[in-house]
């Protein structure tokens, strides 16, 4: 046992007499470890520091939420690295609330070195990490600091894999919460590897290739789209329809200047402000009108309805009616001007499928019933305030044709397939950076709402090889996806919460939902990419939660990845979810140990298949029949065991109030771990029952 | 002399209405009793066994001749009801409100069917059967009615009523003999000096007055719907009884009188009408005699001692689940007679008593005492006579012939109002010094019932869903809400009467900015997400914990060791759980007069960790050390935790053994509270506290935890873990709440 407390010094004071109290002050004590200066703290974020290094001498950075790799065989750690064997490290601080012993392990495959403040605690030689017994630490309160060293795998067709366990007296083995591993967040390497993952997404996202041809060393966009970085496959929003869908007003007005309607617009201002540039966008306005007459508004729409639903569909959460440039501390997107843009039966229309022209949209296609969908559009619409400036000049749709190619608008939106769009300009070189779209004298370059940062980015990346492009990291994939898609507008992740509370407290009319939406911090190991992949592709022929009134949205275009995604950053390979085989003696203990008679009663507060729970209260839960295709096994253990220290909010019983026993003494002797076995036996064998009805 | 007169009241298409809901009543309820079980297949690709996802096992239960609840009759809802069998062979059954003595209903068939969700306990039983005869109106006018309780002669009941200055006694029973049955009302009225008004029959159409024989005998007809019904009044003394009737109703009128008067009525369906028996009189005497019993049988347990480690065992009260009359055990309360026998009531109706607890508890024998009760929550032992608290009023059972069961069901006071809804509980009967009684409930708050019944008072409310209260030896009153909306926690309050505790939502006055008065402190769910009562430790066997205040949790099947101080008049405090946990979700603790040991009780019911019906636990102290904080008091720069015994000072002086935090909550109608931030009030999350220094003061005993930023704070959590004198380490978590923070001295 390494006792880490050693390296500080104790001072021990005897003091004669104190304020203190009614008794006379008689021990105390000072100067402890575990302690770090404010500055530090204040830079400290949640997650792990990672130093990937590789043979060849490259190496690259960056956070990672636990402390957990997983990279498939034959492929590069991170997108900025070969597809060879190489070194993590993982540095940080290991918070701890009160000093103390427990033993630490590892599971995966490579080879790990353990240091705990300074100390090396395990070294583990290449092979089964979990074949390593495990090591006693005596950490102590505060900040320990946090070194794990781990050699990948020499086979390259074996995957490398890392992940840290900890158990205690009071709790069996768990991954290390991330809620309490931190980072200094100042380390300028790991800001500059931060840096180039920015700029990636950024010449990702705002379709670069577009206009620009990719370097002679790179393969085609269209190539690497299939196989490399995903966000190369979006395609701005299409055209199709457009007559049918805007309004002419607006859509002038969103030609000459998006960000100024749209507070999150990835759209470049391709004309300037004066005379001739309305002039020009309302020729191109005209162009794409031409293909129809935007729908009339609705007669009907239940507004009161729309603006429950507003708030239950959690709208609100990612959505505000002040202005684009107003300030938000959630940092919505703006529906001043959707008045502007649709009208009610088109903006029904768009809520019913948010992604009919655009796939990679970040607006989710949340399941909605047509009336609620005209229910929405009319509280919407009654709710958008913006007005715009009424474009008195007419176009000329010839014009604005030869304009929507010209300018550029072309290379970017499908609209008529017989259109050409401009040939794309030649590759950028390091003169080029600072010149163009990255400039700041655009000249006659697109305008993009770029800031200095973003810049810097931008310009840092492209002055790589780009080879990056090339490949995926379907963790780090994971993680841009909880930015970009706001996944915490309605859930929390570590120490972030969600937004969704905070905006129902603050402009919701109804108070915070009593149904909290499922933290994500464990998300990765609780859940089995299967189950996620058909989540997030919206199909699962069932609701996972269906008395919310929130909706979970489909990310069909994401959703494969990210499910994938999630399970890595976990250090978990998708298809991991070791478990005994079905025992159909077990399935019938434990469909009397979860029964409501003479059991832990779980139909108490879950449904099982049609048959809804018998007594929730305010605590009903998922569903029973679908539990072991939606969980790992080892994590509906984790859950069973003790539900409140993986989530303090939840309303699930702790049946083993010790961890150890239930109060059920008539199976196994009141054996958690066996009861909640033979249980899990008799969820699967609901599920397979599922399943098998037609 | 008689006189009738007819007074219209209500219209025919009222009636229809009323009649097309008796039977749509009838009809819904077979629909509703009849569960969709799915057979059991193992073939099958659906083969769950839904039978066992509901419970409707009091439906099995031998329920005894009697039982009090809520019931729907034809014509009326009502909230303190009596149902009944007329006769031992259960030919027939009658509904009366005991609130206002009046019949409700007749019926053959079946008793009551119970429903099968959640126990049965959150929706009112159902009539089993076809109704014959149903009554809405009052049955005695305008009179002051007060129930005094029920004799129970074997199957047989009388039941007794004050009406104005006349002692009412009441026999119904049927002549099964007639056919169809018939239903008979024996009544005694004793002198009185005004004259009564007795509500015959309502609810009916057509009525007309017929001729009956022998004399002293009146007789009616009238239509109940569609059916004839007949009334035949028989009585003994001339001139006692003027019949006065309308189309709708019949009434009988009793002039005042210097005797005893007593007569008999029946009601049958039909027109020709059963004469009643002339033995009135003679019914009533034999009926208000205790009869024989009914559950003869004494059932033995034998209980288990506990073997843990620690100074604590918990010892077991073994249940007799398993018994003839298939009674359901969810203990609702308990307490001791004088002897250190106890009484347990169930949730289903019962009590029972238990002989033979001593300490190795290997035969405890078990009697059935009584039956039929409205959902008893609350037991109280007075006088060595056992006081039972149910939905519809307090019940003192009298054991005339000493036979082992109640004959004698005194109502000591019903003046609480029963409410139809389902969550209505009545719970937790304690008493102070003086020997009034404490109960607890949603809409009423903490009542206090006087010690001889008179009196009935809400002392304090806004308490949501409550379920327990703790009075202790010097009459301070606790009690606790369940977490929901308008209550952001669980919590500990100290009563105060005109005491307002917040569900319902914000009562702000000068005194009471909040909106409610603040808890002693405050129970974040992984402490106790449902609790149930307190308990002082008035046994000086308990030597160290003796004083203490001890909460239940029912959520957690565990128990709590609760610290109180006042600072400025405002009780705060703590909680800090014992290492040990109970069978089910335990509500009731009393201190045996035998041997001085903590008995616990609880049941299944609500959300629980438990998973067996019932429970009665031994908490048994042994002596040895115990290494528990029994005192948290807040000073003006940080804690002062006092232990047991004396403890190791270089752990305790060691701040990294204790970890603090704190948070708020947020007071609102959203269920529950997230946790926020005391440093960004409109952030969720909770503080860390920064514990500046940690000192052992000179008991010995005493930990000073110097903090940053002493404020009040709705919720405090201190981790620890250090080290008692003995070596014996301590680890504990304390939930505590900061009200105010003294001031410099």
């Amino acid at each position: 046992m390494i006792n880490t407390q050693s390296m500080a010094s104790v001072v021990v004071t005897l003091l004669l007499l104190g304020n203190a109290g009614s008794a006379t002050l008689l021990w105390a004590q000072t100067s402890r470890p575990g302690r770090l200066d404010r500055e530090v703290r204040d830079a400290l974020r949640t997650g792990l520091h990672v130093r990937f290094h590789q043979a060849d001498g490259q190496s690259d950075e960056r956070v990672t939420r636990l402390a957990a790799l997983y990279v498939d065989p034959l492929a590069a750690p991170t997108p900025f690295l070969q597809e060879t064997a190489f070194t993590a490290t993982l540095t940080g601080y290991f918070k701890m609330r009160l000093q103390g012993e427990h033993e630490v392990s590892f599971r995966g495959q490579g080879a790990a070195r353990l240091f705990v403040n300074g100390q090396e605690v395990m070294a583990i030689p290449p092979g089964d990490l979990s074949a390593a017994p495990p090591a006693t630490v005596a950490f102590v309160k505060g900040y320990n600091q946090l070194r794990i060293e781990y050699t990948s795998p020499s086979d390259p067709h074996v995957a490398s894999q890392l992940r840290m366990y900890w158990r205690g007296d009071e709790f069996p083995w768990e991954p290390l919460p991330p809620t309490e591993l931190f980072y200094d967040s100042r380390e300028e390497s790991l800001q500059g590897a931060t840096r180039l993952r920015e700029g990636r997404l950024l010449v990702a996202e705002n379709h670069c290739f577009r206009c620009h041809q990719e370097p002679a060393t790179l393969p085609s966009v269209e190539s690497l789209a299939d196989t490399g970085m995903p966000e190369l496959a979006q395609h701005a929003p299409s055209l199709e329809n457009a007559g049918l869908r805007f309004r002419r007003d607006w859509l002038v007005s969103w030609i000459l200047d998006p960000r100024a309607l749209h507070n999150r617009s990835t759209m470049p201002r391709l004309l300037s402000n004066d005379l001739e540039a309305r002039q020009q966008a309302a020729d191109i306005a005209s162009y794409l009108l031409a293909t129809g007459t935007t729908q009339a508004d609705l007669a009907g729409g239940d507004r009161a309805l729309g603006e429950q639903l507003f708030e239950d569909r959690g709208c609100i959460a990612c959505h505000r009616f002040t202005p684009p440039a107003a300030k938000d501390d959630f940092d919505r997107v703006s529906l001043h001007f959707v008045a502007a843009k649709y009208s009610t039966a088109s903006l029904a229309a768009f809520l019913q499928d948010p992604r009919q022209h655009f796939a990679w949209s970040r607006m989710p296609r949340i399941p909605l019933k047509e009336n609620e969908c005209q229910a929405l559009a009319a509280f919407i619409h009654a709710r958008s305030a913006g007005e715009l400036p009424p474009v008195a000049i007419a176009g000329d749709p010839a014009k604005g044709s030869e304009l929507f190619v010209t300018i550029g608008c072309a290379n970017c939106h499908q609209f008529n397939s017989n259109i050409k769009p401009q040939p794309r300009i030649a590759a950028w070189t390091s003169q080029s950076l600072t010149q163009g779209c990255l400039g700041h004298h655009h000249d006659r370059a697109p305008e993009f709402p770029f800031t200095d940062a973003q810049l810097t980015a931008m310009r840092a990346f492209l002055a790589t090889d780009l080879a990056s492009f090339g490949r995926v990291s379907p963790a780090e994939f994971a993680e841009r996806q909880w930015r970009v898609m706001s996944c915490r507008a309605c859930h929390g992740r570590d120490d972030e919460e969600a937004n969704l509370p905070y905006v129902l407290l603050e402009e919701g009319t109804q108070g915070i939902a009593p149904e909290p939406v499922p933290d994500l911090t464990w998300a990765g190991e609780k859940l089995q990419p299967a189950w996620t992949k058909r989540l997030f592709a919206g199909e699962l022929p069932y609701r996972p939660r269906p008395h919310f009134k929130i909706r979970m949205p489909a990310l069909p275009a994401r959703g494969a990845l990210l499910a994938v995604g999630l399970s890595h950053e976990h250090g978990f390979a998708v298809d991991e979810n070791p478990q005994p085989a079905f025992q159909a003696e077990l399935a019938q203990v434990g469909d009397q140990v979860a029964a409501m008679q003479g059991g832990l009663a779980c139909h108490r507060c879950h449904a099982i298949g049609d048959q809804q729970a018998t007594a929730p209260f305010e605590a009903r839960s998922t569903n029973l029949s679908y539990a072991t295709e939606r969980l790992r096994y080892e994590f509906y253990h984790r859950w069973l065991r003790d539900p409140l220290r993986i989530d303090r909010n939840t309303k699930m019983i702790q049946f083993a109030q010790d961890g150890q026993r239930t109060a059920l003494d008539t199976f196994y002797d009141g054996d958690a771990r066996k009861q909640f076995e033979s249980v899990w036996h008799y969820l699967l064998r609901l599920n397979q029952r599922q399943r098998a009805r037609p | 002399m008689i006189r009738i007169a007819y007074l219209l009241l209500f219209t025919a298409g009222i009636f229809a209405g009323i009649f097309a809901g008796i039977f749509a009543g009838i009809f819904s309820a077979r629909q509703v009793c009849g569960q969709t079980v799915r057979p059991d297949d193992p073939g099958a690709p659906d083969n769950r066994n839904f039978a066992r996802e509901t419970d409707g096992r009091w439906n099995e239960m031998q329920i005894g001749p009697f039982i009090a609840s809520v019931l729907e009759t034809p014509t009326t809802t009502v909230a303190k009801c009596l149902s009944m069998q007329l006769d031992d062979a259960a030919s027939a059954f009658a509904a009366y409100d005991t609130k206002t003595g009046s019949f409700r209903a007749a019926w053959t068939g079946a008793f009551v069917k119970f429903g099968t969700q959640k126990f049965g306990i959150t929706s009112a039983p159902q009539m089993a059967g076809p109704v014959f005869h149903a009554c809405s109106g009052p049955a005695w006018g305008d009179a002051r009615v007060h129930y005094h309780g029920l004799y129970q002669h074997g199957h047989r009941l009388v039941l007794s009523y004050a009406v104005d200055d006349a002692r009412v006694l009441e026999a119904p029973s049927c002549d099964a003999s007639a056919s169809p049955v018939a239903l008979l009302r024996t009544f005694s009225i004793s002198p009185h000096k005004s004259e009564l008004r007795l509500l015959a029959c309502d609810s009916v159409t057509a009525l007309r007055m017929v001729e009956r024989q022998p004399q002293r005998t009146i007789g009616a007809v009238a239509k109940w719907g569609a059916q004839p019904l007949s009334i035949t009044v028989r009585w003994g003394d001339d001139n006692a009884i003027l019949p006065a009737s309308e189309e709708t109703y019949l009434e009988l009128r009793f002039p005042p009188a210097d005797e005893t008067l007593t007569f008999t009525l029946s009601v049958q369906p039909g027109n020709a009408g059963v004469l009643p028996p002339a033995d009135a009189a003679e019914r009533i005497r034999k009926l208000t005699e205790p009869g024989e019993p009914l559950w003869n049988e004494t059932l033995r347990t034998a209980g288990t001692r506990g073997e843990q480690d620690g100074p604590f065992q918990i010892d077991t009260l073994t249940l007799p689940f398993d018994n003839p009359y298939k009674a359901l055990l969810f203990v609702g309360g308990h307490d001791f007679f004088a002897n250190g026998d106890i009484a347990v009531c169930t949730l289903h109706g019962d009590v029972w008593s238990i002989r033979g607890v001593d300490d190795e508890l290997r035969d405890l024998q078990w009697r059935r005492f009584a039956t039929g009760l409205h959902q008893p929550l609350g037991l109280k032992i007075v006088d060595d006579k056992v006081h039972v608290l149910g939905r519809d009023q307090i019940t003192r059972l009298h054991d005339r012939n000493n036979d082992g069961e109640a004959d004698y069901y005194e109502n000591v006071n019903n003046d609480g109002a029963t409410s139809t809804g389902g969550h209505d509980f009545a719970a937790c009967l304690e008493t102070d010094a003086d020997g009034n009684f404490y109960y607890i409930r949603a809409h009423e708050g903490v009542v206090k019932v006087s010690a001889d019944g008179t009196t009935h008072e809400s002392l304090a409310v806004g308490f949501r869903n409550p379920i327990g209260l703790g009075v202790g030896p010097d009459g301070m009153i606790t009690a606790s809400p369940q977490e929901g909306n308008w209550t952001p926690a669980s919590a500990i309050f100290e009563v105060k009467r005109g005491g307002y505790y917040g569900f319902g939502g914000p009562r702000i006055t000068p005194h009471r900015p909040l909106g409610y008065d603040p808890p002693i402190c405050w129970l974040p769910r992984i402490q106790d997400n449902s609790s149930g009562g307190k308990v002082w430790v008035t046994s000086d066997r308990w030597g160290p914990l003796q004083g203490s205040l001890l909460h239940l949790s029912y959520g957690q099947c565990a128990m709590m060791l609760t610290t109180v101080e006042h600072v400025r008049g405002v009780a705060q405090g703590g909680t800090v759980r014992f290492p040990f946990y109970f069978e089910s979700g335990v509500m009731r603790g009393r201190f045996s007069p035998r041997d001085g040991q903590l008995y616990v009780s609880g049941m299944l019911g609500w959300q629980t960790s438990a998973a067996k019906d019932g429970c009665l636990q031994r908490v048994r102290y042994t002596g040895a050390p115990v290494h528990l904080p029994i005192a948290l008091q807040v000073r003006p720069h940080g804690i002062e935790l006092t232990f047991t015994n004396k403890l190791d000072p270089d752990s305790a002086a060691d701040p990294d053994n204790y970890d603090v935090q704190w948070w708020n909550y947020r007071y609102s109608e959203d269920y529950g509270s997230k946790d926020f931030r005391v440093s960004e009030p409109k952030r969720f999350g909770r503080d860390e506290v920064y514990v500046e220094e940690a000192t052992l003061l000179s008991d010995g005993r005493t930990v000073y935890l110097e903090l940053e930023d002493m404020q009040p704070v709705m919720q405090m959590q201190i981790v620890f873990s250090i080290t008692a004198a003995d070596g014996t380490p301590i680890k504990h978590t304390i939930y505590n709440t900061i009200n105010a923070v003294p001031a410099e001295e």
